[in-house]
């Protein structure tokens, strides 16, 4: 979900999105290219490359319409889940 | 290791797959290194976070046939498929052989059981249907007799058929099943390793 999110703001090279999410989360770096493949197999990215200015030319992810709606989808179960955890944090057993 | 250790053992494991795909990881990962160690990082360093180059590879083959079975229109070459999809995912953690396999072998032994006795039953009426005409045209029996042996017969082939159908029902929903179990297994291992 973290990397769909990413993707949905901006098209993302692989090295670049493991670093922007290991800046904030603990990751193991070799979990985030199956992910990468899989959605890009389920059709929710496509990739193209791109010249680098550092050496060899880099594949972007970018997301397509269809990814859009799942990550939609996602971001909203999460945010429900998030909200009732913290709900029951704050308050407690509900009477 | 070094990045070409790596690339070797990713290649080695990744048999499965066509050759351009192949080509297409092993592409990917040359950049991640690349990218990797040009932020500064030690090869061996960036090498090891990406962990077993056979682990890496048996996570992308079980992908990819996972949604072979999830894609495919023809139902013999679906079963093939999914067939394959839950030996990859064997093939990943030991512990799977339990919790894949047991369930996934039970149910296969009580869908065999059910095929074979639709289709016992559709031989069967098939059989007796044949029985009757041979009757009927070699040996004169009673009206009533013939008439309640045609009903039955015709009955049973009704019957087989429909069971041949509900069984395809059946094997039908036991596939789908079967990857949607697949996929949330593999999702488990993967988040497990994290």
């Amino acid at each position: 979900m973290l990397v769909l999110s990413l993707v949905a703001q901006r098209d993302f090279y692989g090295y670049e999105l493991v670093e922007t999410i290991s800046q904030k989360i603990e990751i193991s770096e070799g979990t985030v290219y199956p992910i990468l493949r899989r959605l890009t197999l389920e059709k929710y990215f496509d990739s193209y490359l791109k010249e680098s200015s550092e050496g060899p030319s880099r594949k972007y992810y970018r997301m397509t319409s269809l990814g859009r709606k799942e990550t939609e989808k996602l971001l909203k179960e999460w945010k429900k889940f998030s909200t009732d955890v913290e709900f029951i944090i704050n308050h407690g057993e509900q009477k | 290791m070094n990045r070409d250790q790596f690339i070797a053992e990713l290649r080695r494991s990744l048999t499965q797959l066509p050759q351009a795909e192949v080509e297409d990881i092993v592409r990917d990962q040359l950049e991640y290194i690349q990218d990797a160690v040009a932020s500064g990082r030690k090869e061996e360093a960036v090498i090891a976070s990406l962990g077993e180059a056979k682990n890496l590879a048996a996570n992308l083959q079980a992908d990819i046939k996972i949604q072979r079975a999830e894609n495919e229109k023809s139902f013999n070459k679906q079963v093939g498929h999914t067939v394959g999809a839950v030996f990859a995912i064997l093939a990943l953690a030991p512990l799977n052989i339990i919790i894949v396999l047991g369930p996934f072998m039970g149910i296969l032994g009580l869908l065999i059981g059910g095929w074979a006795l639709a289709m016992g039953l559709f031989a069967s009426s098939i059989a007796l249907f044949v029985i009757f005409i041979f009757k009927l045209i070699f040996i004169s029996v009673g009206f009533w007799t013939q008439t309640s042996t045609l009903l039955f017969s015709l009955g049973l082939i009704g019957s087989g058929l429909l069971a041949l159908i509900i069984m395809f029902g059946i094997s039908n929903a036991f596939i789908s099943m079967t990857i949607s179990y697949l996929k949330w297994n593999l999702n488990f291992i993967k988040s497990r390793s994290t």
